[in-house]
């Protein structure tokens, strides 16, 4: 978890110093979506490898869909307290 | 790009059924360059500040909520499911950035819980972009709440489309601060898997 943080921080200090171009923007956004690419290939890789997993997709499926819908009810319930600060 | 991550997704699924090895090590130091970029971006980006400084601290209890209700829906899930309750606020902690949070979780705990948040957190996101015409007669924050760490970017047309400038500032600055949470909070729950 350390490194997490770290990474975070050391980025953000970075970038705080940092002028980017409109130019420099775009090539960080590219750098970004490969190495988002590559990192969602090599947990295709982990999961690929894992038979079982693979033949449970379907059920995971189910999971996933009553976890987004609840995630959603929660966060919304949780700003509605706000409607009147912010309109 | 959802095309392209979906691609990439079937494809390493593909080459690990054919020909597995050991990708735990680059995933590792790909994540962590992942993190330094999305921390350049944030910190050279000044207009988020402004927008901050011209809300004041008060702002902040839009991200704060927002997460606040998303782990009660992690608690809620893992009630109804097998899951235990770590499990449940760990993928809720994903918030819709469902690259991040599947593969922390993927290296942490396993592929079961990383497809998990992969499919859930991809479907908040999907689904926010369905329902914000419907979310937005609660409230205008409410689709805002929905798309979690998405606010700042792929969620966000269609909110400002459905609400107003103001709240576009307001769903960029939530989106930003829920980012940046969403590794930190995803990796704490993560250690007591």
């Amino acid at each position: 978890m350390i490194d997490i943080v770290l990474a975070l921080v050391l980025g953000i200090g970075l970038g705080w110093f940092l002028q980017l171009s409109k130019q420099q923007r775009i090539r960080l956004e590219q750098t970004y979506t490969v190495v988002v690419l590559l990192l969602i290939f090599f947990m295709g890789v982990l999961i690929g490898a894992n038979e079982q997993v693979v033949q449970n997709l379907p059920v995971y499926g189910g999971y996933a869909l009553l976890f987004a819908l609840c995630t959603i009810s929660g966060s919304v319930l949780g700003v509605l307290v706000l409607r009147r600060k912010f309109q | 790009m959802i095309f392209l991550i979906l691609g990439a997704l079937a494809l390493g699924i593909v080459v690990g059924m054919f020909f597995p090895f050991n990708a735990d090590l680059i995933s590792r130091i790909l994540l962590l360059a992942l993190l330094f970029l999305v921390g350049i971006d944030v910190g050279s980006n000044k207009k988020t500040l402004q927008t901050f400084r011209s809300y004041g601290w008060s702002i902040l209890l839009i991200p704060f909520l927002t997460i606040l209700g998303s782990l009660l829906g992690g608690v809620v899930v893992s009630l109804l499911t097998k899951h235990s309750l770590v499990e449940g606020v760990a993928v809720a902690a994903g918030m819709a950035y469902y690259t991040l949070s599947s593969i922390i979780l993927t290296q942490a705990a396993g592929s079961e819980l990383g497809v998990i948040a992969f499919l859930s957190n991809i479907s908040r996101e999907v689904l926010t972009i369905v329902l914000t015409p419907a979310l937005v007669r609660l409230s205008k924050l409410a689709p805002v709440a929905s798309g979690g760490a998405t606010s700042m970017d792929t969620t966000l047309p269609v909110i400002l489309k459905y609400t107003s400038k103001e709240i576009g500032l307001l769903s960029i600055v939530s989106g930003v601060v829920i980012t940046l949470l969403v590794p930190v909070l995803v990796s704490f729950f993560a250690q007591f898997l």
